[in-house]
């Protein structure tokens, strides 16, 4: 449908027209939305809720392993995840301390309601941007020589809004129902509306919709639960901020923090499940979305990994207005009265008071290999996705595309060249392209082994990565960029400084290195080669280091990562080179991969399908083997040479 | 793809000769230079493209502008996809002369068929899916296998032999990196010293089996680029008359008088299926003569590139000449012979020997040539030189390209270097990291990595025709 029809429908009317308009105020819909008005762009966000703003129906943090690193990397680029969390932060750690600084990654618990209200607040507080509750259920566009165009949407109240981009993160709500054993309810997470008639608007225009199914735990009052048999899980007050912002105005994480506790299932939770799995939709059939592995619900733990007695149960905080408490581990889609069987089997929890049930959740998405490395659709013109839409799981991983689909419909808006983050320099960037390459087929979640720089791509050098493109897209300010240029500065001068400073085997030294168990050097050894000894850090020889500037934590704990780790993160780069190279092989637009000869079948199908922007992409479509990039790189190679493959 | 052809069997002189041609229609294009007096089945009066895959037929090649007969040849058809390159294929055997190879392949290109580029047929048959990368790189080592040690080990690897075993350790070395991922994704859960534990146990396994497969090369170099013997001694110890012997014919000119060789010799032979290449050398010793003195440097190299040195001793040798003469040498991989033992042994024979293993010379041997007393000595030397070049951990596989060995062996120090990281505490994940290189490297023989030089290095290499 386009505007004019739109138009032509009985009590629609013109309610507006915009640059860009982001349906859907998630975590994605909030990125994409805040990345368009501060591009300039005239942008509307529309929320099916207004109180639900940016929430966080499931579990109540931020972070985690590789999804810690992501909000670092929204935040480089422009982002405000990283500073609303930042603000609602009541415990904060720092997972993966022991295990090496690629996956250092941090973790912080939440105030949920205040995490909803500050977001509303800074993006009311956005110039160019304008937030409105209302349904969207319809995509208009126009009919272009046989492709469409995106031109606006229209929602439930008739109202028919001009746009020239539009992006549609719609999270969990399409179509959605949310399931509790035998009882069924077309709704949204949390109870709130779902979204009708997009899905359908969408596969109007041929784009191919599949149905995904995740779920969350119980909430319980801590009134009700004996926490002192449990073990207490604190806060860290050494945790970094989430956001450069802050970390440059030497903003702390909270010292008063919550803490959080855990337990283990009894053998009564495994009785329960085990007597009620005829209840479970998930195993009569009821439910026909595709589940996440990684996140498998309580009864699915029991069922899969038959070996494992018991599981660990977390207990968070929902916030420190509320004595709400979230089940971490125990999500489940048994029906309520089983739940309750279930909660009570819990050591500490015989008499927890449920204040909400949990349930599984089914919900519509697009086939996101339609889409380009840009998230914009290869079948609508004009249209982004971000978020569950796309097949992914996580605030994070909704965020982190978010961005990428609010600078990219910018972008198309401004007529400049979309902006890729490519795999080796973002976990963004290995997201979107695993998505759109690769397809998936369960909620995709992202973990630090999907990255293949993984040395690289570290929470703490976030900002070195992705500033400048966050710069270039005119989302980081002057001061910023020029702070951030400075901090770099003071990286590079403090690690020539130690690899040209010099001392001798001072008692002092020896004393230090040999109550670490490291020998001491024979002769005169610069300050770089004693760190790049394992036991031996930065802060510990400050005693023996009398000239040493005084540099804030955040600089000199990237000091100490790039001397300490130079060997590796070298070979790391020697890798990216490699994978560069093969990125920058472009595939012209409009190959017709049935005239290369050579190709098998499949593979011919699967590009051509595809349209892989580069060998490199082309080579991680599954279906296409070595050797079919072999030939692909002599055709490219004939193509050079003016003779026929 | 356009049809091409080349000369697929050694350029040298043969009884006969094959000759390849690969692309579409390329049995219509021959026909026109082909009659054929009988093909398969005893069909008379037919032309080419009658006949079936696999089918062949005796023919008159002729010249088809000047209708001149040039050989009588065998002709034998291949279908698409079921020949070497995936492509229609024929391959014509006439007689080896090069005049007539000459002759047949320019009518060949003057119909059409280009001559191939290097290693095109491989080339083409990788890309149509016919071999992997390591099977291409295996193809060549089949050509220039001259015998048949070369021969087998060859064809194991043609066949996958080595793909299927790096295959299995690279699942070995998978199932080790998903447990680090575990520990490293879900910090709060699954983090148990037992994993570490098990991992390390696998890396080692899976490194100490690259690291025989790469040291298996000791081996498989020695079968592609022969091994080399150097025969080494006193003057007039008789080195020549052991060449002489080997070859049984007179290679070198041999007299009484001492410094006779002065230039090295070699020769080619064939023990036990272990292509060898034996070097007699100018006697090593202090001399005037300029010439001499030459062969005498030159003795030396070919001393320090072999990968044997026969030390020959003469009876009437002393101990100082003996400890001048292998001052400098290698003796880790020398072995000694008391020659002209029918002349009587050394009187000195029990010092020197004590002498010589004092410095790691581990085998002697009395041999008389003249008399052929003991000279299966010398084959024992050879072929014991060959197994103990590399342990059996191999298997039967022996790698013959340097470039699988150099890989494997990067995998093997990557291995070994993630094995130090667990132990230490860089951390698990730059240990993981380093796991994933030694992958990568496995990934390059199997061809599950891909880097666009790699395939136009190997291709390169291959000599036309195959």
């Amino acid at each position: 449908m386009n505007i004019n029809e739109a138009l032509g429908l009985e009590h629609t009317y013109l309610a507006g027209e915009y640059d860009v308009i982001v349906v859907g105020a998630g975590h994605a819909g909030c990125e994409a939305a805040h990345a368009n008005a501060t591009m300039g762009l005239k942008t509307m966000l529309f929320t099916l809720h207004l109180d639900s703003l940016a929430n966080l129906p499931c579990n109540p943090s931020i972070g985690g392993t590789a999804k810690g690193q992501i909000v670092r990397e929204i935040d480089a680029l422009g982002g405000v995840m990283g500073m609303v969390a930042d603000k609602c932060c009541i415990q904060m750690r720092m997972l993966n301390r022991t295990k090496g600084p690629a996956v250092h990654s941090p973790r912080a618990q939440m105030d949920r309601s205040k995490y909803s209200i500050s977001m509303k607040e800074l993006l009311e507080d956005t110039p160019n941007l304008d937030i409105r509750q209302g349904h969207v259920t319809t995509l208009l566009a126009d009919n272009v020589d046989g492709k469409y165009v995106v031109s606006g949407v229209m929602t439930e109240s008739k109202a028919v809004y001009k746009a020239k981009a539009v992006v549609i993160c719609s999270g969990t709500y399409m179509e959605s129902r949310t399931i509790r054993g035998e009882v069924i309810v077309k709704s949204g997470p949390d109870g709130l509306p779902r979204s009708e008639g997009l899905s359908d608007s969408l596969k109007g225009y041929g784009i191919p919709i599949l149905r995904f199914k995740t779920g969350t735990p119980v909430r319980v009052n801590s009134r009700s639960v004996d926490f002192s048999s449990m073990e207490r899980q604190e806060g860290e007050h050494d945790v970094p901020p989430f956001s450069f912002v802050n970390e440059m105005n030497g903003v702390d994480v909270p010292q008063e923090q919550t803490p959080c506790y855990s337990v283990w299932t009894t053998p009564l939770t495994k009785e329960v499940i085990s007597s009620n799995m005829d209840r479970s939709p998930l195993y009569s059939g009821v439910i026909k979305g595709t589940g996440p592995r990684y996140c498998p619900s309580i009864e699915d733990k029991f069922m899969k990994f038959s070996d494992k007695s018991r599981h660990q149960i977390f207990i968070e905080p929902m916030g420190e207005n509320t004595r709400e408490m979230y089940l971490q581990g125990f999500s489940t889609s048994l029906p309520e009265d089983v739940q309750v069987q279930m909660v009570h089997s819990l050591p500490g929890l015989e008499n927890a008071v449920i204040q909400r049930s949990a349930y599984a959740i089914e919900y519509d998405l697009v086939e996101p290999t339609t889409l380009k490395l840009s998230l914009e659709s290869k079948i609508v013109s004009g249209l982004f996705t971000a978020g569950q839409i796309n097949g992914s799981s996580g605030y994070e991983e909704a965020a982190g595309q978010g961005i990428i689909a609010g600078i990219n419909a910018g972008r198309f808006v401004q007529g400049k060249e979309a902006i890729v983050v490519d795999r080796s320099k973002g976990y963004i960037g290995v997201l979107v392209d695993d998505l759109v390459t690769k397809g998936t087929n369960e909620p995709y979640r992202m973990m630090t082994s999907r990255a293949e720089y993984r040395l690289f791509l570290r929470y703490d050098n976030a900002d070195l990565r992705l500033t400048p493109i966050g710069y270039e897209a005119g989302l980081i300010s002057e001061e910023r960029m020029n702070a951030f240029k400075a901090k770099y500065e003071a990286i590079e001068s403090e690690k020539e400084r130690l690899a040209n400073t010099f001392t001798g085997p001072t008692p002092e030294l020896v004393k230090i290195m040999e109550e670490v168990g490291e020998v001491p050097p024979n002769s005169g050894a610069s300050f770089a080669d004693l760190l790049r000894r394992p036991n031996i850090s930065y802060d510990m020889l400050a005693p023996v280091d009398k000239n040493r500037p005084n540099l804030t934590s955040n600089i000199t704990r990237e000091v100490e990562t790039d001397i300490k780790y130079e060997g590796y993160l070298k070979l790391e780069e020697e890798k990216i080179k490699k994978f560069a190279k093969l990125e920058r092989k472009l595939i012209p637009e409009g190959t017709d991969y049935s005239l290369i000869s050579g190709l098998r079948l499949e593979a011919r199908q699967k590009l051509a399908a595809m349209m892989p922007s580069s060998i490199g992409q082309a080579s991680r479509i599954s279906g296409v083997s070595p050797a079919d990039i072999s030939v692909l790189l002599v055709y490219l190679e004939s193509l050079k040479g003016g003779n026929n493959a | 793809m356009a049809p091409f052809c080349a000369l697929s069997t050694p350029s040298g002189v043969s009884g006969i000769a094959v000759i390849r041609a690969s692309g579409e229609a390329v049995s219509q294009i021959v026909s026109g230079a082909l009659r054929i007096i009988r093909a398969s089945g005893n069909r008379t009066g037919i032309n080419l493209t009658e006949l079936g895959g696999y089918e062949s037929c005796y023919a008159q090649f002729i010249d088809p502008d000047t209708r001149r007969d040039i050989d009588n040849v065998v002709v034998t058809v291949f279908k698409a996809p079921h020949s070497y390159t995936g492509e229609d294929m024929i391959e014509i055997s006439c007689h080896g002369g090069s005049a007539v190879r000459q002759e047949i392949l320019c009518v060949l290109n003057k119909l059409g068929i280009r001559p191939a580029g290097p290693g095109e047929f491989t080339k083409t048959a990788f890309i149509n899916g016919k071999l992997d990368l390591s099977q291409a790189e295996a193809v060549m080592n089949v050509i220039s296998a001259d015998s048949k040690r070369s021969l087998d080990a060859a064809n194991s690897q043609l066949m996958g032999a080595l793909k299927s075993r790096i295959i299995s350790t690279e699942d070995e070395l998978y199932k080790a990196l998903s447990l680090i991922e575990m520990m490293l994704e879900f910090p709060e859960h699954d983090d148990t010293p037992e994993n570490t534990l098990a991992v390390r146990n696998m890396i080692s396994k899976s490194s100490q089996e690259l690291s025989a497969l790469s040291d298996s090369y000791a081996r498989g170099r020695m079968l592609t680029e022969r091994m080399k013997v150097a025969i080494l001694g006193l003057p007039n110890s008789g080195k020549s008359t052991l060449l002489n012997y080997l070859a049984g014919f007179d290679r070198a000119i041999v007299t009484d008088t001492p410094g006779t060789t002065r230039d090295t010799l070699e020769f080619n032979t064939d023990i036990e299926g272990i292509p060898v290449t034996f070097v007699d050398t100018a006697g090593i010793r202090e001399t005037g003569d300029e010439i001499e003195a030459i062969g005498v440097k030159l003795a030396g190299i070919a001393a320090s590139e072999a990968d044997l040195v026969l030390y020959l001793i003469a009876p009437t040798a002393t101990l100082e000449e003996v400890q001048e003469t292998v001052n400098g040498l290698n003796c880790s991989k020398m072995d000694v012979i008391f020659t002209k033992s029918d002349l009587g042994s050394n009187a000195l024979e029990a010092q020197i020997k004590e002498y010589l293993e004092g410095l790691g010379v581990k085998h002697f041997a009395q041999v008389s040539i003249k008399e052929n007393a003991n000279t299966e000595a010398i084959t024992r030397f050879v072929v014991d030189a060959y197994e103990n070049a590399a342990s059996t951990n191999a298997g039967d596989i022996t790698i013959l390209n340097s470039r699988h060995s150099s890989l494997l062996g990067q995998a093997t120090s990557k291995l070994k270097s993630s094995m130090d990281i667990l132990d230490g505490c860089l951390g698990i994940d730059v240990a993981s990291q380093v796991i994933r290189g030694a992958l990568d490297d496995l990934g390059e023989i199997t061809g599950r990595v891909v880097s666009d030089e790699l395939v136009d290095t190997i291709f390169s290499k291959f000599c036309i025709g195959k």
